[in-house]
């Protein structure tokens, strides 16, 4: 017969086990890579007509939006278009138009006419298509190494806050994904399998094991103490 | 083999808990990306100069870290992704391939070129002392044939042990208070294996990892040379397990004013009586456990030219200000009141609640990985219902019977508090920054535990065992969830 420390933890556990499922099976997320760069200062100020380049990104996972801070300097954002395009040769792969109106530091999300592949280095090209001046955020050239904003072919120094998106899809969804990135950069006999094991002795050994020791020391505290050692 | 069996039947609860715990220990190593822990690139900084060159960093130096150490960094983006979550590790397979071809072109001298201290003493954790780095270049040297990474991370795997040998101590120093009640121990010890902050901590490179162990040791220790008399052997164990705190972590220091109380408590009693000849006599073998080993290492320290322990400034340089302390003090714990200063704008408006709840149950990476709300509400209201009912328990077995007991605890708690809020006030008056953090708690841990186990007395039967799975419940179910947040805010 199972002791009321194995049933109240049975509870506890299988209900909360099941909001956090319903927590991770709800939770979409589109981030295909990022340049990791936190928005701290106007990293490209473009005026009417300007153009301001990061370059060169390579190009980790397979995106086709782009998501990035911008600033408007109090009034109504300018129209924007963004191109990707290669570095070199700066053949357009994909682009984007955003609407003009949009309000002071937003966040603005940018869907892409097609996908970029993963495996290459592109250009990512911001051009002010209206009359009033942005500024796209970022922060100093350190904050990413190896890339660098350019406009008018001159280094500014600096790197814009750019978050490569591709459709939303839920974190399980996602599991073996996660799985796999978290066994890049770990011993080299550690693979995806580990995290699947893992994951598998937390969700079914792990409560096995405390339903196992709870049960057990109901047991012992049933028992005459006579003897017993602390 | 009657006996052994009574005693194997008696600890199996222990024991399966502390494999659970183990297999959770291991999930936290694996989980967080390399340096993606408090301070662990400076700790691995030390260790690794403290396993290749064989003495810990000196006070000044030249390249904090090694080559190897600042490659890897440089390949993960680990100082980009510190506390910052626009940025995510490198998970780019060519940018993997690329520094493996990197560190293979290097060699093993790029592993001994770091000192571990850097210019000015730049490395913060060049000033502790030596023991965990020491336990840590085990690993290190057991893997000296893989990467860096290999290396790392069965550092960390060795180090997620010490939350099992804090959780069997907890065991311990509950059965010890509250006697020999397996749920209750039970309770106490899942509180230390599976406080998802203890957990975090000790899976990653950091000295704090050694000492919950060792306080939860000192504490259980202490309590059993009060109750049962100091002995040689007994009384030896504890101030051992002192020394240990002590050469791991200066944060070690605040269990001496305690163990002084435990021995004098234990001596009298063993006496029969207040005879301070038999008190010295009946003492003096057992400090010698502590003092040998610290006296060594300050030894050492001082004539190499060594800080012994983290210098603090003396509050702004002049006088001490006391009415500052009290200002400060106030606010941390309560509401700023009309006339006060207030804190330099760093601070969150109640630190109590951020780093004594938010910071002590769960933050995790470099503090930007946070909890919903509702579970810091959760486990801020477990640990008040913990207080008060030990409190409530203590009062109805007879406060003036524990009373000396109560003393040790007390004492031991109230002097790490207030070397933390010493420390912080005097960095205050000195730099204006915030000192403290939610994981400099994490000693006391083993005492809130015995807490939880002494507000669960006050129940009985039934309810007392439900009330003890659901803890057990509760705390499985905050390790899920902090894994799953970590997974997902450094690799989706």
């Amino acid at each position: 017969m199972r002791s009321w420390a194995v049933r109240s933890f049975l509870v506890v556990a299988v209900a909360g086990l099941v909001v956090a499922f319903a927590v991770v099976v709800g939770d979409d997320r589109d981030t295909a890579f990022t340049l990791g760069v936190a928005p701290g200062l106007p990293a490209a100020e473009l005026r009417p007509g300007a153009e301001g380049c990061q370059t060169p990104v390579p190009v980790a996972e397979a995106f086709d939006g782009v998501r990035m801070q911008v600033g408007t300097y109090r009034r109504k954002g300018s129209p924007l278009t963004v191109s990707i395009r290669t570095p070199d040769s700066g053949r357009e792969i994909a682009a984007a138009r955003v609407p003009g109106g949009y309000a002071d530091v937003s966040q603005l999300g940018v869907t892409l006419d097609s996908t970029v592949a993963p495996g290459q280095r592109v250009a990512v090209c911001v051009r002010n298509a209206g009359q009033r001046k942005v500024a796209i955020y970022g922060g100093p050239e350190l904050a990413n190494v190896g890339t660098t904003v350019e406009i008018g072919g001159r280094d500014q120094k600096t790197d814009m806050t750019l978050v490569f998106t591709r459709p939303p899809s839920s974190l399980l969804s996602q599991t073996s994904e996660i799985f796999e990135r978290a066994s890049l950069f770990r011993p080299v006999w550690i693979g995806p399998w580990a995290y699947w094991l893992l994951a598998g002795l937390i969700l079914v050994a792990v409560p096995a094991l405390l339903a196992r020791s709870l049960r057990a020391a109901s047991v012992e505290d049933s028992l005459p103490q006579s003897g017993s050692q602390p | 083999m009657e006996l052994r069996r009574i005693a194997s039947a008696q600890l199996r609860p222990l024991l399966l808990l502390l494999v659970a715990a183990a297999i959770v220990g291991a999930a936290w190593s694996l989980i967080v990306p390399a340096w993606q822990a408090p301070d662990e690139h400076s700790h691995f900084g030390y260790a690794q100069t403290l396993a290749e060159q064989g003495e810990p960093p000196a006070s000044e130096g030249d390249r904090r870290y090694s080559t190897e150490q600042e490659q890897a960094a440089d390949a993960i983006g680990a100082d980009q992704l510190a506390a910052n979550l626009f940025a995510r590790p490198e998970w780019s397979e060519a940018e993997y391939e690329r520094w493996r071809r990197l560190q293979a072109a290097e060699g093993e001298a790029a592993r001994a070129d770091g000192d571990g201290a850097g210019p000015e003493g730049s490395n913060s954790a060049r000033t502790n002392p030596p023991l965990y780095y020491a336990f840590e270049a085990i690993p290190y040297h057991a893997a000296s044939a893989t990467d860096l990474f290999g290396r790392l991370y069965l550092m960390r795997l060795w180090s997620a042990l010490l939350v099992l040998v804090a959780a069997a101590a907890t065991w311990a120093f509950v059965g010890e208070l509250l006697g020999p009640r397996r749920g209750l121990q039970l309770a106490g010890a899942a509180v230390v294996a599976l406080q998802p902050m203890a957990v975090f901590v000790s899976a990653s490179i950091n000295p704090d990892a050694m000492l919950i162990p060792a306080f939860a040791t000192t504490l259980w220790l202490g309590v059993r040379v009060i109750r049962r008399g100091l002995t040689v052997g007994n009384g030896a164990a504890l101030c051992a397990a002192a020394a240990v705190a002590i050469l791991a972590k200066a944060t070690g220091y605040a269990l001496l004013p305690g163990v002084f109380l435990a021995l004098a408590i234990g001596g009298y009693r063993a006496a029969g009586g207040l005879r301070v000849g038999s008190l010295v006599k009946r003492s003096a073998l057992p400090l010698l456990a502590l003092a040998v080993p610290v006296g060594a290492w300050l030894a050492y320290a001082r004539l190499s030219d060594r800080p012994a322990v983290n210098q603090v400034g003396a509050g702004g340089g002049g006088d001490f200000d006391h009415a500052g302390l009290f200002s400060y003090l106030w606010q941390f714990y309560l509401p700023q009141a009309p006339g006060q200063m207030p804190l330099p704008p760093g601070y969150p408006s109640l630190p109590a609640r951020d780093f004594w709840i938010e910071g002590f149950w769960g933050k995790f990476g470099w503090l930007e990985i946070v909890w919903p709300d509702p579970l810091y509400l959760a486990v801020g209201l477990l640990t008040a219902a913990a207080i008060v009912g030990a409190g409530v328990a203590l009062v109805r077995s007879g406060l003036r019977r524990h009373a000396a007991e109560a003393a040790f605890l007390v004492l031991v708690a109230l002097s790490l508090l207030g070397g933390l809020h010493l420390t912080e006030y005097r960095i205050l008056a000195d730099q204006n920054t915030v000192f403290n953090q939610g994981r400099y708690l994490l000693p006391l841990l083993p005492l809130l535990a015995a807490a939880v186990a002494a507000a669960l007395s006050l129940a009985k039967g039934q309810v007392q065992q439900a009330l003890v799975g659901a803890l057990v419940g509760f705390l499985f179910v905050l390790q899920v969830v902090s894994l799953a947040i970590v997974g997902a805010r450094f690799y989706a």
